[in-house]
């Protein structure tokens, strides 16, 4: 008779535990971070236009094996995120914290597995989660013999064409990472610093933190598989169809000024010069 | 102990009975009890009005822009309006 009780119980606990808030996205432990990198990324927006420069902070986490590039925008907003799953914050906290986080435009997250020899492209559009993979093995970089300070570290030179631009990188062997911002990686040092050669995108390396005790995670949400032609494909219907879209699944805006919509519609037109120009390595 | 374990048990049900565990209701005559409505007065650049027996949300982006968003699970939510914002503002 106990033993029935007990048994009922437990499973009453079980059927609580699936439908709580308390536990609702998974996160997945990737490896153990070792190094905090900051870039600065400052960026052309329009392709026509050479004023229309942007910057946005972005984070390279280095563990064991696995690396993982995103905004510091997408970073804070994961971390909290992920509060939410542990049922650390409410929801008066929640705001305040948000208010807090710096918008990004880049919602992209790049998992570099050097065990695998794999990349991993996720990217939030909407409602929707996407990734495609990829080789590390992308770039074919020619080392240049010329040498320079940047930010206190020995740096040398390198270069290659990838996706339709040509870029010159500057690497250091002080820091002895085969890693850099974005997707570039395989030179024999971290990237300190790269741009393309029309200066239309700009990784400069602002900070280096050793870091023990954080973990490299991801959130085990569902991602759609997916190509990186098709994902531009995806992107690009949605940004041309921004207010269709959201009305479409349930959001409702309402502008107090009309000239808001126009000017949303108008920066997202302007947003035409996406680091990839071209599907292939070339 | 079978009757300790049982008893911690039960409590544990009494405790996660109370949390947040609302589902997204498609009722035109849902009516929202005032006490479940939390209106946060905050100086954050997004403010939210929580309605918690609902996963719907009425916010006001960081821009001034008021919208409701609804659908999907909390943090799904909070993902979505903040992408909007970033979107938006």
């Amino acid at each position: 008779m106990i033993l029935k009780k007990y048994i009922i119980g437990l499973m009453i606990l079980t059927a609580l535990f699936q439908n709580t808030k308390l536990f609702g996205q998974s996160i997945e432990v990737l490896d153990d971070a070792k190094y905090q990198f900051k870039y600065l990324l400052t960026y052309q927006t329009d392709s026509t236009d050479v004023n229309s420069l942007e910057m946005e902070e972005m984070i390279l986490i280095a563990g064991n094996h696995i690396s993982k590039f995103q905004s510091l925008g997408g970073y804070l907003k994961d971390s909290i995120s992920n509060n939410i799953d542990k049922g650390e914050l409410n929801s008066i906290n929640l705001m305040s914290l948000m208010g807090n986080i710096p918008k990004t435009k880049f919602k992209e997250v790049i998992i570099k597995d050097y065990s695998n020899n794999k990349l991993t492209y996720r990217e939030q559009v909407f409602r929707d989660y996407f990734e495609y993979k990829d080789s590390l093995n992308i770039f074919k970089w020619t080392i240049n013999e010329e040498n320079r300070q940047i930010n206190g570290y020995n740096c040398q030179k390198a270069t290659m064409k990838y996706a339709g631009r040509k870029f010159i990188a500057w690497y250091t062997k002080e820091i002895p990472i085969s890693d850099g911002p974005y997707k570039f990686n395989g030179l024999p040092g971290l990237i300190t610093q790269i741009n393309d050669t029309d200066n239309q995108y700009l990784y400069d390396l602002i900070e280096v933190k050793k870091i023990d005790g954080n973990k490299i995670t991801k959130k085990k949400k569902n991602h759609i598989a997916t190509t990186k032609k098709e994902l531009r494909k995806i992107k690009k219907e949605f940004y041309e169809n921004i207010f269709k879209k959201l009305e479409q699944s349930g959001i409702s805006l309402n502008f107090d000024n009309p000239s808001q919509k126009k000017n949303t519609l108008n920066k997202y037109n302007k947003r035409n010069n996406p680091i990839e120009l071209k599907d292939t390595d070339e | 102990m079978k009757k300790v374990f049982f008893t911690l048990a039960l409590m544990l049900i009494g405790t996660f009975a109370f949390a947040n565990n609302s589902e997204f209701v498609n009722n035109s005559e849902f009516e929202t009890a005032n006490d479940n409505l939390i209106v946060l007065n905050t100086t954050s650049e997004v403010s939210f009005e929580l309605e918690e027996s609902m996963a719907c949300f009425d916010f006001t982006l960081s821009c001034g822009v008021s919208g409701t968003a609804c659908g999907g699970d909390v943090g799904e939510l909070i993902d979505v309006i903040l992408f909007v914002d970033d979107l938006i503002c």
